[in-house]
């Protein structure tokens, strides 16, 4: 026991010395903002270091260069130097988690509606309402029912990113493919519709398709649209609960046991008992990339600028038909978020590089496209030519996509199609409405576990006693509870409203 | 010194005995016969990967992974994409050589010094730095604590050092080398030694050492794997491109796919990015890739396992 | 707690003295540098144990997370009861112990025997080669693996049922009948391990002193003899760790191996895959909570050293010179 007891003793005596030297850092990374927890006074005129943390391709091969031309820009116009950390896709869920958790130095974070509720809640970020008094620009510039839907707790916490903030899924069709089946598949809004020409598409032989062969593939994450398109799930993180697009009314229910999921689910199992679905769905981590069929959200000309092209298949044409409604939920608009960090030393210059960034072309593009001359040059009518795919930061992380320069390949300004869904989505009853999860968490989670057991066998069709398993465990772990509860404090915030 | 102390431990004088120990025929004949089957069945995934990263594309798509490649179904495609990103694979392999090499070395000498001190039976703090051992075996404080104590205490966060420190020495490998030592090394070596005038320090780095290759090679080899084959510390710790080592490229490559696939707004608004992501052929290229060089070393340390045996019977 | 065992050797034992002598000195400082390692890399982060009894909240966010993790409040058992109370927590208790119970023994059963065979192999130029194809599986990730067992299974263009078919038989649906995983899971472990145990014991084999055998051939002793008497014994204070450290472990699961080769199906697989750090990687993809984590963990370690200490225990009993401590 004495040993023990030297033994911890010795262990406390280090971490005391670790501790007293932590004050004065060993080095310092150069090209790494330490700014973040040292306060310098922007306001006397001085340049502000700013940090910024969102995810991409990782760290672009000229970063160097563009962040000079970045830095010179931006210390004419707001006095601010910007450092971006382009964290990779694959890394960001565990790095972001650990940088906002572990309080690490850093001005302005990505996030989304995964995880924007948790890190409020944890006290990562800054309340930015009285800050965006200040900016009134950015304040106008993002519709009013957009702030709402990032509310939490009464407080705004994130500057949501203004693009296709609605969601509309469409039925993607291998044209070639969808003509031959004869099938008024232009009108299919519907997934009993869209089954047919699914059916017929079967039997059809094309170079890229073998007759009888799979026509739809799907990976484990399975047909989420399913659910997604119909029913806003009250930002719980759980699809087996949620309040439907269509009445406007704020009423929760178990989707899974509603008559019109359930009717989809049956349409999904026939398919994949046909053949139609790749056998292998609920075990395939990624679809292939050609897809006779297949759903997406998007908008009708990303047919032609990218659900078509990213097919890799050459001279394919694609047709987007439309399913269901265009939404608007909270989640939808919280797709991307940028939220200032609660240590940030200059909140309010963060804030206006977030404003900028959404006001400024000039900035916009370079964070979208890249170093000018170097990724991309513009053109003589006000376009931008892209001269390489190197640029490795993410566009949809960033800010609006409203004032990016137009491609010169584009032939229509494909954003003002996307700012026209917006517009007229159907809005979710409960915009705005944030979920307190505190008193049904545990609950909340143990739901959430079912769902991503049951996920790939439910979601891909290929079990079709799936659907009543899975509401009966969840049943058991207070699925009732849940429901009562959500139902309980969405009625309080509509009694306060 | 170590010949005198091999032969001393060994007492390995060539025995006409030893050469008549052998086993019968038969007998060799169905150990070699099972260990085939079994060489066989390890082998088989490494050659599956092969094949998947000559096949085409298309044929994957259509027809799944097979099993065998026809001149119609093979491509080269996977590794002449490979070639033109030679700088940066070759940038990643140098990161993962130099992990490798400075990690092995550096964590075989900690492993072997706490094993040699904690295997000598008449120390007085034995005890202590056995539980200060054994402890970290158990428990540990978890994932956000090391995060926070290598960057912001010990400001490792995207340096070499960072892929190299935390792995070097696990209790495991200490345990391993304390318990070789302990077995194969007799007392009589280091008290003769130590009637001698030899320090503790020339003991173990002048007759411990020598005679312990099969230990040595054992822990290289662990150590090796575990930082030839780690991607972890890089996907916490490191933010630019020229300190990713190979596995750390390769499991970056398949995260961010799978990333983007189930992430539709992100998907939609990269998909340039998706499309200059590698397919599936590359990624079991360079899994291939990856493999070769540590498959390629593993038989120098294997000489080592097998000496013990060969050097009694027939060098003496 | 620790004693030092010294009854077999009386040499050692007159020397056995209460004064501090020069050799403890010199390895005291010989083992310096390994313990500024374990200081650093183990004990300094052990403050996260902390995290398991606490509800995390950025309290300050301009002070440091050890100050915000000492000032948040205090959950008491409360993130232990969140897992500890879930409905399926016996099942993934159960899968774990069992699964790990089978594995133990086959990974001393299984390549201590082929150690044995190979070592008595005649060409030493065919063991290397075999031992070198039987490392592939270990140079290999779970991630590559699953792309090998999923080529060998998958319903339509699967390997195993191809032949199935070819053999006038109903193809299996693998992926979605979990009678077969409990084999397919344990057969993938042993496959994985095997060469890369077999060096360990091989190793051992190797440090034998050949005399042993000699002297052994002269009494006329037969090669399963020498294995029984003379291999076997050598090995088990290395057997004997092995073991100890596998039941420190035995309510840890290879994540690899029971997510990555299911390719994560989940259901309806999951009555015989549910373990605990699938358990605890559900968990943190699914809602990533610090404490909830810690605690999960602590409750893995704290089970480990629990059985470790018992083995221990046990081993002590029986053989005191192979206790681990």
């Amino acid at each position: 026991m004495k040993k023990l007891i030297a033994l911890a003793l010795a262990a406390v005596m280090v971490l005391g010395m670790f501790a007293g030297c932590s004050g004065k850092p060993a080095e310092t990374n150069p090209g790494e903002s330490q700014s973040a927890n040292k306060p310098s006074d922007g306001a006397n005129g001085e340049i502000v270091n700013l940090k910024w943390v969102t995810v991409g391709n990782g760290k672009p091969a000229n970063y160097d260069a563009w962040k000079a031309a970045m830095d010179a820009y931006l210390e004419e116009k707001i006095g601010v130097h910007l450092d971006v950390d382009v964290i990779s896709w694959g890394d960001w869920d565990q790095r972001r988690n650990m940088i906002v958790s572990t309080n690490e130095p850093y001005d302005i974070m990505f996030t989304n509606n995964g995880t924007y509720y948790k890190d409020v809640n944890m006290g990562a970020f800054a309340k930015l309402d009285d800050l965006l008094a200040q900016t009134p620009a950015l304040k106008d510039f993002i519709p009013e029912n957009h702030w709402e839907a990032c509310r939490v707790n009464g407080g705004i916490y994130g500057v949501p990113s203004y693009k296709d903030s609605s969601n509309t899924f469409f039925f993607i069709y291998d044209q070639e493919m969808a003509d031959a089946t004869g099938l008024d598949y232009k009108n299919a809004h519907n997934l009993a519709d869209a089954s047919k020409v699914v059916e017929a598409m079967y039997g059809v032989e094309t170079a890229n398709h073998a007759a009888n062969t799979t026509v739809f593939y799907l990976h484990q994450g399975g047909l989420d649209a399913l659910y997604g398109s119909k029913y806003d799930d009250v930002s719980s993180g759980c699809p087996a609960i949620g309040v439907s697009y269509k009445n406007g009314e704020p009423k929760v229910v178990s989707v899974f046991e509603q008559e019109d999921i359930k009717a989809d689910l049956a349409i999904l199992q026939d398919m994949y008992a046909k053949g139609y679905i790749n056998s292998d769905a609920n075990i395939l981590a990624e679809a292939p990339k050609y897809n006779p069929f297949g759903v997406a959200i998007g908008w009708p000309s990303a047919a032609d600028t990218i659900w078509g092209p990213n097919m890799l298949v050459k001279d394919l044409k694609v047709t987007a038909v439309q399913w269901g409604e265009t939404v608007l939920s909270n989640a939808t608009v919280q797709g991307s978020l940028n939220c200032i960090s609660a240590s940030s030393a200059h909140p309010e210059k963060a804030l206006q590089l977030l404003e900028l960034v959404n006001t400024d072309s000039k900035v916009r593009d370079m964070l979208f496209y890249g170093l000018e001359g170097d990724n991309f040059e513009y053109t003589a009518d006000g376009k931008v030519h892209k001269l390489n795919n190197e640029w490795s930061m993410a566009g949809y992380t960033q800010g609006t996509f409203f004032n990016v320069t137009t491609l010169d390949t584009d032939t229509s300004n494909q954003w003002d199609e996307v700012k026209a869904q917006n517009e007229n989505a159907t809005e979710s009853p409960i915009l705005g409405f944030s979920l307190n999860k505190e008193p049904i968490s545990d609950k909340l989670d143990a739901i959430v576990a079912v769902f991503t057991e049951w996920r790939a066998a439910l979601m891909t069709g290929s079990d079709p006693t799936a659907c009543d398993k899975m509401v009966a465990a969840m049943k058991d772990a207070g699925l009732e509870d849940v429901i009562t509860e959500v139902q309980a404090q969405i009625d309080a915030w509509v009694a306060s409203k | 010194m170590a010949e005198k102390i091999k032969k001393k431990s060994k007492s390995g004088q060539p025995s006409e005995a030893m050469q008549l120990n052998r086993i019968k025929p038969v007998t060799n004949f169905f150990f070699n016969l099972l260990f085939t089957i079994l060489a066989l069945a390890c082998l088989l995934p490494i050659v599956f990967i092969f094949i998947i990263s000559i096949t085409d594309e298309n044929v994957i798509r259509t027809q799944g992974y097979q099993f065998y490649v026809t001149a119609k179904t093979a491509s080269t495609k996977a590794y002449e994409y490979l070639w033109t990103q030679r700088q940066t694979i070759l940038g990643a392999m140098w990161v993962s050589v130099k992990v490798t090499a400075i990690g092995t070395v550096l964590g075989v000498i900690l492993t072997t010094l706490m094993g040699y001190v904690l295997s000598r039976k008449e120390y007085r703090l034995r005890g202590f730095y056995t539980m200060l051992i054994f402890i970290p075996m158990i428990f540990g404080g978890g994932l956000a604590a090391s995060y926070v104590v290598n960057t912001q205490i010990l400001h490792l966060g995207n340096t070499l050092a960072i892929l190299i420190l935390p792995l070097a020495v696990s209790s495991f490998n200490v345990v391993i080398a304390r318990t070789f030592f302990q077995s194969t090394i007799p007392d009589s070596v280091i008290e003769s030694a130590k009637l001698d005038g030899a320090s503790q320090w020339s003991i173990f780095f002048k007759i411990v050492l020598p005679i312990s290759k099969p230990v040595l090679a054992t822990i290289a080899l662990f150590l090796a794997f575990g930082y030839w084959n780690d991607w972890y510390q890089s996907m916490l710790y490191i933010k630019d491109q020229d300190l990713q080592s190979l596995q750390a490229m390769l499991n970056s490559m398949q995260k961010n796919l799978e990333y983007l696939t189930k992430n539709p707004t992100a998907g939609m608004t990269s998909s340039d990015m998706i499309r200059m992501m590698p397919q599936e052929s590359v990624r079991m290229a360079i899994a291939f890739v990856v493999a070769v060089p540590i498959a390629c070393v593993y038989p120098f340390f294997q000489k080592y396992f097998i000496s013990g045996l060969t050097v009694g019977a027939v060098k003496g | 707690m620790v004693k030092e065992q010294t009854k077999k050797s009386p040499k050692l034992n007159k020397k056995r003295r209460v004064k501090w002598t020069r050799d403890d000195t010199e390895l005291t400082i010989l083992a310096i540098p390994t313990t500024v390692w374990f200081i650093v890399f183990c004990y300094l982060p052990m403050f996260g144990i902390i995290l398991a009894f606490k509800n995390y909240r950025i309290v300050d966010a301009t002070k440091s997370f050890i100050y915000n993790l000492f000032q948040s409040n205090w959950a008491g058992f409360e993130n232990f009861r969140y897992f500890l109370s879930l409905k399926d927590f016996p099942q993934i208790f159960r899968n774990t112990v069992l699964y790990n119970a089978v594995f133990i023994v086959l990974d001393i059963v299984l390549p201590v025997s082929l150690a044995i065979m190979i070592s008595n192999i005649r060409s030493k130029r065919c063991s290397k080669t075999y031992q070198t194809l039987m490392f592939m599986p270990h140079f290999m990730s779970w991630v590559v693996i699953s792309y090998f067992v999923y080529a060998f299974l998958v319903t339509d263009k699967g390997l195993l049922n191809s032949m199935i078919r070819f053999f006038g038989g109903d193809p299996i649906n693998w992926y979605s009948e979990p009678k077969y995983w409990t084999v397919i899971l344990t057969l993938m472990h042993v496959w994985k391990v095997l060469g890369y145990s077999m060096v360990v014991y091989l190793a051992s084999i190797t440090g034998i002193d050949t005399s042993l055998y000699e002297a052994a051939v002269l009494d006329g002793a037969s090669k399963s003899q020498q294995a029984r008497y003379i291999t076997l014994p050598s090995l088990y204070p290395i057997i004997i760790l092995m073991f100890i450290m596998a039941v420190g472990k035995i309510f840890a699961s290879d994540f690899g191996l029971f997510y990555q080769v299911t390719r994560g199906a989940g259901q309806p697989l999951t009555p015989v895959v549910a373990t605990f750090d699938v358990k605890i990687f559900q968990m943190v993809t699914t809602s990533p909570n610090l404490g909830q984590n810690a605690a999960a963990s602590l409750f893995q370690s704290v089970i480990g050293c629990i059985t470790i200490l018992g083995a221990n225990w046990v081993v002590r009993k029986v053989d005191p010179d192979s206790a681990m401590i």
